[in-house]
């Protein structure tokens, strides 16, 4: 329903949509709004029914636990960071050029090997965990955050060429022609006009690609030790098999979803005209 | 760059190799490097061995500077342990030369060395005999148990004073009776997890507690499923009549022993069959609030005594270990009676050595430790075999389709016994 269609119905119509948008947001808001809550309340009132809420029972001492105890939170955070920038931009390099050669360029059978990029992400993680363990381990770089890098690529990556290729393909084509006729030819055409106006759906890729890496947790695993491990495995790491200290897991929790909300609200435009441009154009 | 070195160097050169290579053995070793070991186990709260645990740190320093031994700890959360384990033996990359098992010793059997059956007799003798029994496969003694974890029966003293029950009931009638009379004020008599049906601590393994307080066994000699019998068909009823006297019904989607234990520290229920570390969570004023009301008893005896289920926390050593003889050293040293003794006192999880858990000062601490030796003398097997968790799963999944009302008592069992027919016999 555009903003006009709004301001033209009557108050039934606005109601409608009041209450639809409130229930939409409590809806979406409501998990990270009970993430702060459990962070800040002790155990018993979390396993109390209904949870006990009350003041008193409001506490800083999970966040003091998880920062005091901060070595494993402290190095995932930075493991993480490392992985999911270096399998990002990694994606995004190879990605951009591929997403436009199968979008703009005579690639035979090119929408065949587009539909087999995403054919990759169909395979259950665990049919290609043990190969990929092996090859990994006989290199000798298990529990190394750039061979966990290398891996997130395989769905990064195809991440980012559906995405850019979806952009790509609404691209003008008077705007390739016009740089031919001025001489460029396909690299320069690319670098040059194809990849600066492409800001937009290249940083909503980025973030989709970091958010996924960033939450990955299988592969993080099987694939490292103790030096290598990343934010999810520290956080699920407060769940024991005879118990789960619920408020130290969610204090850590909120603390590592930090970056992931800073990048999103920093380039929150990137990622809204990015992914409405691959849409429509797609 | 050219180097040029005189006679007299070369000679000075010679001869400190030469008495680099005249020195005891022991001593160039220590000179050279360490003997390394690498251990594979959960990350505290779950029973993690010293060093990684907080206790006997000062004994773990020593024993390492007495050995010559570098040990690494490679710790994860108990729930991811078996996956990780599973991908790293079956790409043949498991670097580990300890590695902490429950209940998976058949299941990875071939990764590990029967080194238990050159444990001291001395050590031997202090642990209970039954205690090898899932680490044990076809006579031969893979791993070491090193603490006692059984399924006791725990109470809130308070509930059951309420409703007349000044002690726990002691056996399936009183249990039925005492579930159905404390089933009151919006609470319930009894909490268990019937989430997960695989696994130790999952449904099935609940229900071979109950098979074998009725009489039953899983298999029988020849290594076939004994268990559609009228223990087995009676064991479930038993489950059944309990969920019908007053269980707490969200018990059919509580996935783990955290979950129920939760309901209990919460005063939601009143009666659980729950794991020694119980005890401390209930001791905390922060997780609990029943915190001097918990009590704990042997399980409630069916038509042939008590009987219950083994947590299996064991090391184990691997084939692939490169120092086996140090590693089981290692283990020995875990079990080491002053260390064991620490373990308790320190960290709640009771010790395997009978001596200790005799311990008056063990006791005193962990007045359940009594309990569970006591239970201990019941028996407690949990059936483990290289498909367990597809055993379980299957045996698991049919009870919580009884516990539903889906099916009977006999019906279940009867499918959960092809079930598990057609498994062992792909085991071949």
């Amino acid at each position: 329903m555009s903003y006009a269609l709004y301001r033209r119905g009557g108050p039934g119509l606005r109601l409608v949509t009041i209450v639809g948008l409130v229930l939409f947001v409590v809806w979406s808001a409501a998990p990270v709004v009970w993430l702060i809550l459990s962070s800040l309340l002790q155990q018993k009132a979390l396993i109390a029914r209904p949870p006990d809420l009350s003041p008193a029972n409001l506490t800083l001492d999970n966040f003091v636990t998880v920062v005091a105890s901060a070595a494993a939170l402290g190095r995932g955070i930075l493991n993480s960071l490392i992985v999911a920038l270096f399998s990002t931009a990694v994606a995004l390099a190879l990605g951009a050029p591929a997403a436009y050669a199968l979008a703009r360029l005579s690639v035979p059978r090119a929408n065949a090997i587009a539909f087999l990029v995403l054919a990759t992400q169909m395979l259950p993680s665990i049919a290609i965990a043990i190969p990929l363990f092996l090859v990994i381990s006989r290199i000798g770089l298990i529990d190394n955050v750039f061979s966990l890098g290398v891996v997130y690529l395989s769905f990064n990556l195809p991440i980012v060429i559906w995405i850019l290729r979806g952009f790509f393909l609404g691209i003008p084509a008077g705007l390739e022609k016009a740089a031919a006729i001025d001489g460029a030819g396909v690299l320069r055409t690319f670098w040059h006009i194809v990849l600066p106006i492409s800001i937009p759906p290249l940083g909503a890729a980025a973030v989709f690609a970091f958010v996924e890496a960033w939450n990955e947790f299988f592969f993080a695993l099987i694939l490292t030790r103790q030096s290598a491990q990343t934010v999810p495995l520290v956080i699920a790491a407060f769940a024991g098999q005879y118990q789960t200290v619920f408020g130290q897991m969610m204090a850590a929790a909120l603390i590592s979803v930090v970056p992931v909300i800073v990048l999103a609200v920093v380039f929150r435009d990137w990622i809204v005209r990015g992914f409405a441009d691959g849409m429509m154009k797609g | 760059m050219s180097i040029q070195m005189s006679r007299r160097g070369m000679l000075q050169a010679a001869a400190a190799a030469g008495a680099a290579a005249a020195l005891p053995f022991g001593l160039s070793s220590h000179a050279a490097a360490e003997e390394a070991l690498t251990v594979f186990g959960p990350l505290p709260p779950d029973p993690a061995p010293p060093g990684a645990a907080k206790f006997s740190e000062a004994a773990f320093e020593a024993w390492k500077k007495a050995h010559g031994a570098s040990v690494t700890y490679d710790l994860l959360a108990w729930p991811q342990l078996h996956d990780r384990m599973a991908t790293a033996f079956a790409s043949g990359s498991a670097p580990w030369d300890v590695i902490y098992m429950c209940g998976w010793v058949p299941e990875f059997v071939s990764f590990l060395t029967p080194f238990a059956d050159e444990l001291p007799k001395s050590l031997v003798d202090d642990l209970p005999a039954s205690s090898f029994e899932t680490v044990t496969w076809q006579g031969k003694r893979y791993g070491a148990i090193f603490t006692l974890s059984l399924l006791t029966l725990f109470y809130n003293k308070e509930h059951l004073a309420e409703v007349g029950f000044n002690e726990a009931p002691k056996n399936w009638d009183e249990f039925k009776r005492a579930t159905k009379e404390l089933t009151r004020n919006g609470r319930f008599g009894f909490v268990a997890n019937y989430g997960d049906p695989a696994g130790i601590g999952g449904t099935a393994s609940y229900w071979m507690a109950f098979l074998q307080q009725a009489g039953g066994k899983m298999y029988g000699e020849d290594g076939m499923p004994v268990f559609k019998s009228d223990a087995g068909v009676a064991a479930l009823q038993m489950m059944m009549d309990l969920m019908a006297a007053g269980t707490d019904p969200g018990s059919i989607s509580y996935a783990s022993i955290n979950d129920s234990t939760n309901v209990l520290l919460a005063g939601r229920a009143s009666m659980m069959m729950n794991w020694p570390f119980m005890w401390n969570a209930a001791q905390d004023p922060a997780q609990s609030q029943i915190v001097g009301k918990l009590a704990s008893a042997i399980l409630p005896a069916g038509p042939a005594g008590s009987a219950s289920i083994d947590g299996t926390d064991a090391w184990t050593v691997s084939k692939a270990s490169k120092n086996p003889a140090l590693a089981r050293q290692l283990v020995e040293f875990y079990l080491d009676a002053e260390v064991q003794k620490r373990q308790a006192l320190d960290t709640g999880w009771l010790p395997i050595r009978l001596s200790v858990l005799a311990d008056p000062e063990v006791q005193q601490k962990l007045p359940n430790a009594a309990v569970v030796l006591e239970q201990a003398k019941h028996p407690y097997n949990s059936f483990v075999t290289p498909d367990f968790n597809q055993v379980t799963q299957a045996v698991g999944t049919e009870v919580q389709k009884a516990l539903q009302g889906q099916k009977t008592a006999a019906q279940a069992i009867a499918d959960a016994s092809d079930l598990v027919t057609a498994i062992v016999k792909r085991r071949g």
